[in-house]
């Protein structure tokens, strides 16, 4: 089963995305911060991540740096309320960025976009 | 010696001494008896008188020589003889018997004999005719001076360079002036080298300055109240004359003897005969006059123009003192014209300076306002930021529970309110965080027909051609204006998108025209007549008083446009329909960003 970590601070969009995936047929991991995030990781693999760049105290773009150091097969996804992140170089290192949205469609066909590439290269 | 032979011999000495001061004398002096007739002069006082020696004179009685002293005079001498001491008289013309004018002084006193009886009067006669000219000479400049003072002090007062000139030119023709019959004034064209006939005054026939002149008979004035009416003065007769040389150019590099006074910098005087130049001879025709005096305008010693005076009407010779006091006024005139000059310049940098101030506070209101938009789009920004992960919320777990909603359930039908009304939340905030991501950019010098065309294709990028078919026509090609490029091309993109998203027409026209210091694009709907309204109403709506989200879309650009100068409205034109206009304002200056 596919496993998606999901890193938001924000707890509602946490267990929104957690049930909307679910639904879809994901294994679901929630983290509300760095620490959280790199615990997890630590403790099995994920194939999709979800990261939020405003991360309360952290910062989602050093933790994408770090992610893609140590978990280069992980496919990441940027998911912000901000669009001005894109111009940042930084989040060139992410496989796509998509904007927040009460409408999850773009981000669960990102998803499985990404799954269907990670197949193909495998 | 016995007293009377001594008194006798003091006589004798001082009737030698008396023979001898006579003599040397350069006065005339004579001695008239008691009976009134000369009893004895020197030469001089027979020269005056026109003989050739005084034994001509002597024995003669006083009333033969009236043809001299005139009746009166001789009546005058009689009567010293009877009843005065003392006749003095400073100044009388005379004509003596060789038909010789002058004028003499003449200072007489009643003599007296041993007895105190009256023995006669001796008198002294000189000739003050130098004296005399000397004195109307200096009475002639004083008057000068005086004239001179009046037009300098009513020149004073000028600054503009055309009532210099009528000022001028009336103190020339005034007969409390200089008294010439016309006056005509020519100023230098640098750039051409060419004198321009730019203003005259005088009559431009014999009747009219009978009339003139007789008017101003029946109404004296000073010189100093007629410079101060030249406004009124201002008549027919001197603009017909100036109509007469308001067209001519001179050549000052030619040989004429126009271009003479202007090379060589020296007043002239002209006369028609055959041996003029060609040139000068059909300037004197236009001007039909024989005799023209004329003098370089000279400013530190540049000449600036040529006055030229003439006597059309009395024929009266311009003579050496004319020309003399003419050179005088041409010097001053100069001077006033050069300062109205300067004064105009002066004028028209102030103006330029008054405009640049004018520029520099709208540049400054600028500034401020493109502060405050920069801190409004942090503000927003910010408030737009923290409002998406709520909205992303609702919507999503509105989405959620509509799912798994049991097919036929009431609460589906609000659900999909939820989720409709959050997606347009999310819209306006992706405007709003467009606009505030604008607001970041500085200004620049922008082409509106640029911004248009980059909107229209922004348009098409995100719209897709089919839905974004706008035709553009640019009328003119260089459109320049001032502005923030993100903000401007964000405002026209949110009002394109509305005409096409919105209104049901299919092809609007955008235009772009300069009107003045205003940029003006326009979009025109050729929608058939059943439509105008509707479209009329959908536009006034919306870029009216509207009240829907495309309004408030509208309404940050219409903020926008507002912040450049600019303004955004709806006409309706009976022929064509109504047409979507947007108004910024034109600035082809580079300005520092």
């Amino acid at each position: 089963m596919t496993k998606i970590l999901i890193v938001d601070d924000e707890a509602y969009i946490r267990m929104l995305y957690k049930k909307e995936l679910e639904s879809e047929g994901y294994q679901v991991g929630l983290a509300a911060t760095a620490r959280e995030a790199f615990d997890l990781l630590a403790a099995g693999q994920f194939d999709i991540i979800i990261l939020d760049i405003e991360l309360g105290d952290d910062n989602g773009l050093e933790l994408l740096n770090e992610i893609r150091q140590n978990y280069r097969n992980c496919g990441i996804i940027l998911n912000s309320a901000y669009s001005t992140y894109k111009a940042d170089f930084q989040s060139w290192l992410a496989d796509a960025y998509i904007m927040k949205s009460s409408n999850l469609e773009p981000l669960k066909n990102k998803i499985k976009d990404l799954l269907k590439k990670d197949h193909c290269e495998s | 010696m016995s007293p009377v032979a001594y008194q006798q011999k003091e006589n004798t000495l001082a009737l030698e001494c008396f023979d001898d001061f006579m003599h040397d004398n350069l006065a005339g002096i004579f001695f008239v008896g008691s009976d009134a007739r000369v009893k004895k002069l020197n030469q001089r006082a027979a020269e005056i008188l026109g003989y050739g020696t005084p034994s001509e004179v002597e024995g003669l009685s006083l009333s033969r020589l009236e043809f001299f002293f005139s009746q009166n005079i001789v009546e005058r001498l009689q009567h010293l003889l009877r009843q005065e001491h003392h006749l003095r008289i400073d100044c009388f013309p005379g004509t003596n018997l060789k038909g010789h004018f002058a004028h003499y002084s003449l200072s007489c006193n009643r003599a007296h004999d041993e007895n105190d009886d009256t023995a006669g009067i001796l008198g002294i006669i000189e000739d003050v005719s130098v004296h005399v000219k000397r004195q109307q000479e200096l009475k002639n400049h004083i008057d000068e001076m005086a004239v001179l003072s009046q037009i300098s002090q009513a020149v004073s007062s000028a600054l503009d360079t055309k009532e210099v000139l009528e000022i001028i030119l009336t103190g020339v023709t005034a007969s409390q002036g200089l008294g010439f019959n016309r006056a005509f004034l020519f100023l230098m064209d640098d750039d051409n080298r060419t004198l321009v006939g730019r203003l005259a005054i005088g009559p431009t026939s014999a009747e009219e300055a009978g009339k003139i002149w007789s008017s101003l008979a029946d109404d004296p004035r000073s010189l100093v109240e007629l410079l101060s009416l030249y406004r009124e003065k201002s008549d027919n007769a001197s603009q017909t004359l100036t109509d007469i040389i308001r067209d001519m150019r001179i050549d000052t590099t030619n040989g004429s003897v126009f271009a003479r006074a202007v090379q060589e910098k020296t007043p002239l005087t002209i006369e028609y005969d055959s041996e003029l130049d060609h040139i000068s001879e059909s300037i004197l025709k236009r001007l039909g006059e024989k005799q023209v005096s004329m003098t370089p305008l000279l400013a530190r010693d540049r000449v600036i123009g040529l006055l030229l005076v003439d006597n059309a009407i009395t024929r009266e010779e311009i003579t050496e003192n004319d020309r003399r006091f003419l050179k005088l006024i041409a010097d001053q005139t100069a001077t006033a014209v050069e300062r109205s000059y300067l004064y105009r310049d002066l004028m028209e940098r102030a103006l330029e300076l008054e405009r640049m101030n004018g520029q520099l506070a709208q540049t400054q209101n600028q500034i401020i306002e493109a502060e405050k938009m920069s801190v409004i789009g942090e503000i927003t920004s910010a408030v737009a930021h923290e409002l998406r992960n709520p909205l992303t919320i609702i919507g999503g777990f509105a989405n959620l529970m509509n799912k798994n909603l049991t097919p036929g359930s009431g609460d589906g039908e609000y659900l999909n309110i939820i989720i409709s009304e959050t997606q347009r939340a999310e819209a306006v905030l992706t405007d709003v965080l467009d606009f505030s991501k604008a607001s970041k950019t500085k200004g620049r010098r922008l082409d509106l027909n640029d911004l248009v065309s980059r909107a229209l294709d922004m348009l098409r990028v995100r719209m897709g051609a089919a839905r974004s078919r706008i035709s553009f026509e640019r009328n003119e090609a260089d459109l320049p204006l001032w502005g923030n490029p993100d903000q401007l091309l964000h405002s026209l993109y949110q009002v394109f998108q509305v005409l096409v998203q919105d209104l049901p027409i299919d092809l609007p026209r955008a235009s772009t025209h300069r009107l003045g210091d205003t940029l003006r694009l326009e979009v025109c709907f050729p929608s058939p007549d059943k439509l105008r309204k509707k479209v009329d109403n959908t536009l006034r709506q919306y870029f009216g008083c509207g009240n829907s989200t495309k309004r408030l879309t509208l309404l940050v650009a219409e903020e926008t446009l507002k912040h450049h100068g600019g303004v955004m409205g709806v006409e309706s034109h009976p022929d064509d329909g109504p047409v979507l206009f947007v108004h910024l304002p034109l600035n082809e200056e580079t300005q520092n960003d």
